[in-house]
């Protein structure tokens, strides 16, 4: 920014003020840059916050009128150097966000105890603002109109986008009238008048059983009015946020099951992303001390394997959705009386072709169509005349309740067809989800719920 | 109507007992709206919907699952559910320009659906005696599908008019669902109604 021997009167006033006329910072000098080079007031305020952390990454916004005095500037400059070339200056220009950042890292992390670096999930927030200088680009919403449109989110009309969209546009006569070049001096430098940090949110996966047959997977909320306690997500994530004190939290897994549905066997897998977490510095031990607490808490569900993820993982979740086989048990009723030969005719069933329409409990919010899905075998036992037990492996998506009662004959063949009976289904258990992810924790089995345990419809 | 087990646990009901209602005392050979509706409301399912069933118009029956989707059936009293009674065609052409065959819907809202008012025919039925009878939508809101299984195999409608044998699946608006629901009368209710006027035919016909 100094160029000896062709200053003009113009860049020497830039140099005489203390507070940079530019960047309303100290920055140019390294005897002005004191306070930035030994940022202990940032360095406290983060520590502070209360973030667990083992690498930063700062970023930094400046007031949107800097831009007008850089413009500003750079004329003097472009001036400056009409004589000789008149675009060297620009590849040496450094901008005030680099320069900040350069000033203040090697500090920054000093006090802090880590290392800098780009990828860094925890972020630090320095937002400056210079109250004095406030209205100097106003005058550029009078001339462009159309770049200072306003929008919903921003509080103020002067955006550093729409700055310099009018900035680009502004021929310089125009802007020397209406504004200084060299801009004023002023006494005071910019402040940094919000800092605020934010870690990247955390992903935590595991397996969980579902015991009751009365338990949504997520939160059952009509118009306001919760219809049922609590939920698999809610048993699973509150205590996972509290764990790791994050301010909010995303539930997904691998399919779901209806309320009145168990899920036994391994379980379901599943991944809860925690939103800015402060406790981040987590070992496996935490992690297992949380899974002991989740199914101490409840005896309607139970997780197992649980770990930290990375996010790229949890495409393994998803891919078991559509791909992959489930195995079901189910307890069907028959109108009419069942004999042997009709367990026979179940057990040789094999690779059964179904059309499925959307069946009519979903139809409010899916759209029509009709699905084709295999039954890949079925073993049937009877339990009396009227009540057969089922174990059915099918392929995922298919609709189990609508192959055992046919959904008013819209999945095609369903198990009243193939038994010339009217079927109903009484109950119905996930015994498998055959998803291999995540990959099974070692300390898991003295903790896991007995998953032979009776349905618990009215006490639980 | 006392919930039994499987009722429970599928929270459908296949089959509507007629509770010694006698027959409604209609001579039409159009289906007589009568405006009397039953709403039956079997245990909240264990499945994710309960179902509502209400019956409307008399011979006519709505099955109304608490999250808007509505079935339209016959109820039993109607004329052509009668013993003696075959019924050898379901015709879904209703006008020279509309077939509810010809209903397309598309995405989660069902777009481009035959938009149905009360009144709206869904189809009309051909009897072995001669008689013909207009099945009409009685509620309003878009036709989602129709049962094309009827139109080869039409017992299906005698054999199983509240399962199977359904007629049509209609999407009513949002807005109106809940006034839908309410307008509707319990199965005790519309029991009482039917004995009602079972009496004053009884009573006019001397």
């Amino acid at each position: 920014m100094v160029l000896p021997g062709v200053l003009g009167p113009g860049a020497a006033a830039l140099l005489a003020s203390s507070v940079c006329c530019r960047c309303t910072m100290r920055l140019c000098g390294l005897a002005n840059a004191e306070s930035y080079r030994r940022p202990v007031p940032l360095g406290n305020k983060v520590k502070k916050s209360g973030f667990e952390f083992g690498s930063v990454v700062v970023s930094v916004s400046f007031p949107a009128q800097l831009a007008v005095r850089e413009h500003a500037a750079c004329l003097i400059l472009e001036e400056a150097c009409r004589a000789e070339d008149p675009h060297s200056w620009k590849s040496d220009l450094v901008s005030l966000k680099e320069a900040y950042k350069w000033v203040v890292y090697e500090g920054l992390s000093e006090c802090l105890g880590v290392p800098v670096e780009g990828k860094s999930p925890f972020e630090v927030n320095v937002n400056f603002t210079h109250e004095e200088t406030k209205e100097e680009c106003h005058f550029l919403a009078s001339l462009f109109p159309g770049c200072f449109k306003p929008a919903k989110n921003k509080q103020s009309l002067f955006t550093r986008m729409a700055v310099s969209k009018a900035l680009a546009r502004i021929g310089e006569d125009q802007f020397r009238s209406n504004s200084s070049c060299p801009p004023k001096p002023m006494s005071m430098p910019c402040r940094a008048q919000k800092i605020s940090c934010s870690h990247g949110p955390i992903y935590v996966a595991g397996r969980y059983n579902k015991f009751s047959r009365s338990l949504p997977q997520t939160p059952w909320i009509i118009d306001g009015e919760r219809r049922m306690d609590s939920s698999v997500e809610e048993l699973i994530s509150e205590p996972l946020m509290q764990g790791f004190a994050a301010e909010g939290f995303n539930f997904s897994s691998s399919g779901r099951e209806d309320v009145d549905v168990r899920t036994l066997g391994q379980g379901r897998p599943f991944a809860v992303e925690l939103l800015n977490p402060r406790r981040t510095a987590t070992g496996s031990e935490m992690v297992h001390k949380l899974q002991l607490q989740i199914n101490g808490a409840s005896n309607k569900i139970g997780v197992r394997d649980l770990q930290v993820v990375t996010r790229d993982s949890l495409l393994f979740m998803k891919q078991g959705e559509e791909e992959k086989t489930k195995l079901y048990s189910a307890l069907v009723w028959s109108e009419r009386e069942l004999q042997l030969k009709d367990v026979e005719l179940l057990n040789s069933t094999k690779e059964l072709q179904l059309d499925q329409k959307t069946p009519l409990r979903v139809l409010h919010r899916r759209p029509l169509a009709v699905r084709p899905r295999v039954v890949h075998t079925i073993h049937a036992d009877l339990v009396d005349a009227h009540q057969l037990r089922l174990q059915l492996r099918t392929q995922a998506g298919t609709y189990i309740k609508e192959f055992v009662h046919g959904d008013f004959g819209r999945t095609q063949p369903n198990l009243g067809s193939l038994l010339n009976t009217c079927a109903d289904i009484l109950e119905l258990d996930v015994e498998s989800v055959d998803v291999n992810w995540p990959p099974p924790v070692n300390d898991t089995p003295a903790t896991e719920a007995n998953p032979q345990q009776n349905c618990l419809d009215e006490g639980v | 109507m006392r919930a039994t087990k499987w009722e429970l646990a599928h929270g459908h009901e296949l089959h509507e007992s007629a509770c010694g209602m006698s027959c409604a005392a209609s001579s039409d050979h159009e289906s007589h709206q009568g405006g009397a509706c039953r709403l039956h409301e079997s245990a909240p399912g264990t499945s994710c919907a309960s179902l509502h069933t209400v019956q409307l118009c008399m011979q006519h029956k709505l099955t109304h699952i608490c999250v808007r989707i509505c079935i339209v059936t016959l109820a039993e009293t109607h004329p052509a559910l009668q013993p003696g009674v075959e019924i050898q065609e379901v015709d879904f052409q209703i006008s020279a320009g509309c077939s509810r065959l010809h209903n397309r819907v598309s995405g989660k809202a069902k777009r481009g659906g035959q938009f149905l008012t009360e009144l709206a025919p869904l189809c009309r039925l051909r009897c072995s005696n001669g008689e013909q009878y207009s099945v009409y939508s009685c509620i309003r809101g878009k036709l989602v599908e129709v049962n094309e299984r009827l139109l080869h195999t039409p017992r299906l409608l005698q054999e199983k008019p509240c399962g199977e044998g359904y007629i049509a699946v209609v999407l009513p608006k949002l807005e109106e669902s809940k006034m839908i629901t309410q307008c509707l009368l319990s199965v005790e209710e519309y029991g009482q109604l039917m004995r009602h006027r079972a009496q004053e035919n009884t009573g006019t016909s001397g």
